[in-house]
């Protein structure tokens, strides 16, 4: 610690800090362009510059360390000159064009001129004009409006861990650019919209539509991956403008991935449906909620019909909330059936409960990953950039996988192999790790991992590929032992929003036999997408006499079903989603309902009492939600539970794709453009 | 005839030139090997790992010599070389700024082609006291044939032995390359010289760390004027009192000075520090066309203009230009007679760091081109007296801003030429053209 005075007042801070980290956590404004929190120090703005005793030159307060006994100035009459300066440089290149700037409203320039800035400028010469360029469907650019900060720069090398974007040409022609005729592609861009200070980057799709002071602002959970990123959607007049992210140092810090923050577009796809549908011959014809009510009732009321034990199917979705899991667990027990595949992606769990038996935010206290399977740039991309931070850190990550990827980061060791030989690899890791076996004389890739394991403190990340596979039962004691003996940890990478809770509400049972039923319903998502299984689906669909989809829209296979009802997008609907550190998060309503669509435990609840279940007078979606709690484990259990049963698994693995993740993904055009870029590449 | 030369001075005397780093111009095939050899070149290297010389006697020997960086800051050779962390575990790098660019800057050049061998003899000397494993001289874009010449000396100096892995049988590996720039003016600047070395954009980094801690890759790296180099192997050969002999106090030994303009013989002047400018005037031929001198900028753009009556009783050195208000600088000395447009002159100098701003920082990449414009303004006749005061005002807002000194030096010609020639500012002004 050391004892620095900022304006006149003595404080004590830790030794490592800069200046502007010191006023941050003092309440003492700096104004500040080019320095960003999360990024590299650019020290090129010059907005930070302060007055230091002693020092002939004012320092900029985002590169300066404090030392002991510094006197900083922040409201000195020289800090102001330079603030003034530096301002009236700023602005004679920028075009002053607020009225018509998206940015205008939330702009740092805007707010920081106000402030800091001289009212008057003497600038009577021409202005700089820079073309702008096409970063692809995602983020627009006014590049007139560009104050070379540079974070956009930092940002795609340092946490996209690709440079996709350079500051070309010199002095006052410098300016932003993408390679030639290359778009910007990362799976977390969008963040570069947030991160500029003014308008010169700003969301493709958003543009023009909304003044952000007419917005209202809703926070949320982004429904798209097991992180459970906390956003806010921008509202205005019923329908989303705009999402954001919104900051969770535990969760997803301040970034959102693209997907995330463009799904919003496919909340209004005109395949939403707008009525329940009934089959009527070889045509879908829109009827009203109390009839489509009415067939449920004579269709489905167990004891009219004569259900017996398994006689109806349920397929779930992993973006179920966790009420709806549990309204659903209830209504199967009711009609007394095991027949639910809560999860489409995954045929089955070997091991119990998966998930990441650590915090978040502790993934980067260890020396070191060993990330066994998943496709985390599709699966999770916000953990990755967590990887990727490490790698900055002077961590090693290192990869095991049955295929190439190209996580955009600097592997230490890699390890790819077919999936029969990488599951050998696994064992024979683990077998000299814990001794249970002599290396080979020379080093291979293997015994360096295992020299590691038994050296290091290391995080071992184990993808959901893996969990499905029976092999894991083959290696799960000893990572089990590993675990014991060293300073080893377990992670589970589970794919879907609410995964892990669904888990943990249908105790990891994700069977549906292949047999005929009396009913089968369907929530929330497309087989022909989103399962691993699609034909076993297709075949009930085919066997089963009466077929119910429950979605907000429209699918290929819209005819297979007897009645469809719609339900809300994720925006219309509130719940609760478990996410893979088992975090319990909660959200609410952000829109009111598309159509006559209504959120999916509403439909659930009402479901259930026209089948008479018991017990089913929940009046809000608290209420369930304080039921369906109970089912949920709270203990952190370090110990793997291995679930060794007899399955059909086919040891398929789900390949997992970014933009084709879930329904409305597929429907935000903005997204699926991008999709279309990268492959056409 | 001249009327500027004093026939009292005795600027014949040729005590008062010294050759030390160009002192194989004279000779026959001054660049080769051979003629360097001739003169005991690579005596000084062999005689140091022969007899396993202790660094710090060396690096005291250097603070004796008082030589200064000759890159233009002036700054002490031995303390800098102190910096260096001797018993750093890993690669440390040294490196030869030859990336002269500002205008009027020609002395590097020379070194490289009529003298490479000492330079290169200096950077293994400075490498076996800096305990650097490589070494790169990083040289200027435009002159590519001294690039190629470069290359060539080096490949002889590999053949005899002196670079590479065991020199001279002593265990010391010292490996040195010639990089060329692409005629940056700000790969000049030591940061963005070590960026450009990278393979990266040459843009200056934030100070501190400074290189000696985090250099080329991050690693400890000592940069120095090729001049500053090619002193070393005389300094060590002779002793740091010698060298400090050929100065004057706080200034020791011998400067090149590159003098361009309005003389009659310009070209490279190494003098001895202390000399006074009337003398290395008259060596120069004088003012041209028996004109009078008006004005003189002594050490490259980037340092202040002196008009002729200060600096006609200046000394050339560190101390006596300061005394001034100018430097030493790199020693480019540029002469301005009578005729010259100062209002052009200016013009000419705001556009030079107009364009070769890198563009990083606000207050100059910004500044550098409103100056220009408004300087431009003025020589188009579209000017008023008060932007006269803008020009001043906006050059200061620059001065002491930005993260390299580019932006003082943009700065200092235009704060200097209006200090002394405000009168030909506003005549200008006044009348849309000079008034001589």
């Amino acid at each position: 610690m050391v004892k620095v005075k900022i304006n006149g007042k003595t404080i004590k801070v830790e030794k490592k800090s800069t200046i502007i980290e010191v006023a941050d956590s003092n309440d003492i404004e700096i104004p500040r362009f080019c320095y960003h929190k999360k990024l590299s120090i650019a020290a090129n703005c010059r907005m930070c510059l302060v007055e230091v005793k002693n020092f002939p030159k004012p320092l900029p307060a985002c590169a300066t360390y404090v030392s002991e006994g510094m006197e900083i100035f922040t409201k000195s009459k020289q800090t102001k000159a330079c603030q003034q300066d530096v301002m009236e440089f700023l602005l004679i290149n920028h075009p002053l064009d607020c009225p018509i700037c998206d940015q205008g409203g939330e702009c740092d320039l805007q707010d920081t001129a106000m402030s800091f800035g001289s009212p008057k400028s003497r600038y009577t010469e021409e202005k700089r004009v820079v073309l702008n360029k096409n970063l692809g469907p995602l983020v627009s650019t006014d590049l007139n409006r560009c104050i070379q900060c540079s974070r956009c720069v930092r940002f795609l090398q340092e946490v996209g861990g690709m440079q996709e974007l350079g500051l070309i040409g010199r002095g006052e022609h410098a300016e932003i650019s993408a390679y030639v005729e290359k778009s910007v592609e990362s799976e977390i861009s969008g963040n570069i919209i947030d991160l500029c200070p003014v308008g010169a980057l700003t969301s493709k799709p958003f543009r023009y539509s909304a003044r952000t002071w007419e917005m209202a602002r809703k926070s949320t959970i982004s429904p798209h991956d097991s992180l459970g990123s906390n956003i806010e959607a921008h509202v205005k007049d019923g329908n989303v403008m705009r999402i954001l992210p919104k900051e969770n140092e535990d969760i997803n810090e301040c970034w959102i991935s693209d997907r995330d923050r463009f799904s919003y577009l496919g909340v209004n796809h005109d395949s939403r449906i707008k009525k329940p549908l009934v089959k009527q011959g070889n045509v879908l014809k829109e009827i009203d909620w109390e009839d489509a009510l009415q067939i449920i009732e004579s269709k489905l009321h167990p004891i009219r019909n004569n259900f017996k034990e398994d006689d109806i199917a349920f397929f779930g979705s992993d973006q179920l909330t966790l009420e709806e899991g549990f309204l659903l667990k209830k209504i199967s027990e009711h009609f007394s059936s095991n027949q639910v595949n809560y999860n489409p992606k995954i045929h089955v769990n070997y091991v119990s409960n998966p998930h990441l038996n650590i915090k978040i935010n502790e993934i980067e206290s260890f020396d070191s990953v060993i990330l066994i399977g998943s496709n985390l740039r599709d699966e999770n991309p916000l953990i990755l950039q967590r990887l990727r931070k490490m790698t900055l850190n002077n961590k090693k990550i290192d990869l095991i996988h049955y295929e190439d990827q190209d996580l955009q980061l600097q592997l230490d060791h890699k390890l790819i192999k077919p999936i029969e030989k990488i599951e050998k690899s696994i064992l024979e890791i683990l077998e000299i790790a814990l001794d249970h076996k002599k290396a080979k004389k020379n080093q291979t890739t293997e015994s360096g991992l295992a020299e590691k394991l038994k050296t290091q403190n290391v995080l071992i990340l184990i993808g959901q590929d893996f969990v499905s596979r029976e092999s894991i039962l083959g290696y799960g004691e000893m990572l089990n032992q590993l675990v014991k003996k060293s300073s080893t940890s377990i992670g589970f990478l589970p794919t879907g929003a609410n995964s892990v809770g669904l888990n943990q509400i249908f105790n990891d049972k994700n069977d549906v036999d292949n047999k005929s039923y009396k009913a089968s319903i369907t929530f929330n998502h497309e087989p022909e997408h989103d399962s691993i299984d699609e034909d076993l689906h297709k075949e009930i669909i085919k066997k089963s006499s009466f077929n119910i989809l429950i979605s907000a829209y429209q699918t290929k296979q819209d005819k297979s079903y007897d009645l469809i009802l719609p339900s809300c997008s994720h925006f219309e609907n509130e719940g609760s989603f478990v996410n893979l550190e088992n975090k319990l998060q909660t959200f609410t309503q952000v829109i009111p309902p598309k159509h006559e669509s209504k959120p999916l435990w509403k439909i659930l609840r009402v479901l259930g009492n026209y089948v008479e279940c018991d017990n089913f007078n929940y009046e809000s979606c608290t209420a369930v939600k304080k039921d369906a709690v109970k089912g949920l484990l709270s203990n952190k259990n370090n110990n793997l539970e291995l679930i060794n049963k007899q399955s059909k698994n086919n040891n398929k693995i789900f390949k997992f794709s970014i933009n084709n993740s879930d329904p409305m993904v597929r429907r935000s055009k903005a997204l699926q453009d991008i999709e279309h870029l990268r492959s056409t590449r | 005839m001249n009327e500027i030369i004093d026939k009292n001075i005795d600027f014949m005397d040729t005590k008062d030139f010294f050759k030390i780093c160009l002192r194989t111009q004279d000779l026959k095939n001054p660049g080769s090997i051979k003629t360097y050899q001739s003169l005991g070149g690579y005596g000084q290297i062999a005689k140091i790992l022969e007899s396993k010389i202790d660094p710090q006697e060396l690096i005291n020997e250097i603070k004796i010599s008082g030589l200064r960086g000759r890159g233009g800051a002036g700054f002490p050779t031995g303390i800098k070389w102190s910096f260096m962390p001797r018993d750093y575990d890993g690669t440390k790098y040294i490196v030869c700024n030859s990336d002269e660019g500002e205008p009027g800057t020609f002395k590097d050049r020379d070194i490289i082609r009529h003298n490479p061998h000492q330079l290169i003899e200096g950077m293994i000397i400075a490498a076996y006291i800096m305990n650097a494993q490589v070494g790169f001289n990083y040289i200027h874009g435009e002159i590519w044939e001294d690039y190629k010449f470069f290359e060539k000396a080096l490949d002889d100096a590999r053949k005899a032995g002196f670079l590479g892995k065991n020199i001279l049988g002593s265990g010391f590996d010292f490996e040195l390359h010639a990089v060329h720039g692409y005629g940056a003016y700000i790969c000049g600047e030591e940061t963005a010289l070590i960026e450009s070395i990278e393979g990266k954009k040459g843009q200056p980094r934030y100070k501190p760390p400074f290189p000696a801690t985090y250099g080329i890759y991050g690693q400890p790296t000592n940069v120095n004027n090729t001049e500053t180099f090619a002193s070393i192997p005389w300094i060590i050969e002779h002793g740091g009192q010698a060298f400090m002999a050929h100065g004057v106090e706080n200034s020791g030994g011998t400067k090149i000075f590159s003098v361009s303009g309005h003389v009659e013989k310009p070209g490279n002047y190494e003098i001895q520090l202390g000399m006074t400018f009337k003398q290395l005037l008259n060596e120069a031929g004088g003012v041209w066309k028996g004109r009078k001198l008006k004005a003189v900028i002594p050490g490259g753009p980037s340092t202040p203009v002196l008009p002729a009556e200060i600096i006609m009783d200046a000394t050339l050195d560190y101390d006596g230009l300061s005394r001034l208000g100018s430097s030493v600088g790199a020693g480019s000395m540029i002469i301005m007679d009578d005729s010259t447009c100062m209002v052009k002159a200016l013009k000419r100098l705001s556009y030079f760091f107009y364009e070769e701003s890198c563009g990083q920082c606000t207050p100059c990449r910004e500044g550098t081109g409103w100056v220009y414009r408004i300087i431009n303004r003025i020589y188009n006749g579209k000017a008023t007296l008060e932007d006269l005061q803008l020009l001043t005002d906006v050059s200061k807002k620059i001065s002491g801003r930005t993260i390299c000194a580019l932006g003082d030096a943009a700065a200092t010609p235009v704060l200097s030429f209006i200090k002394y020639f405000r009168n030909d500012f506003e005549d200008f002004i006044k009348h849309k053209k000079t008034v001589s």
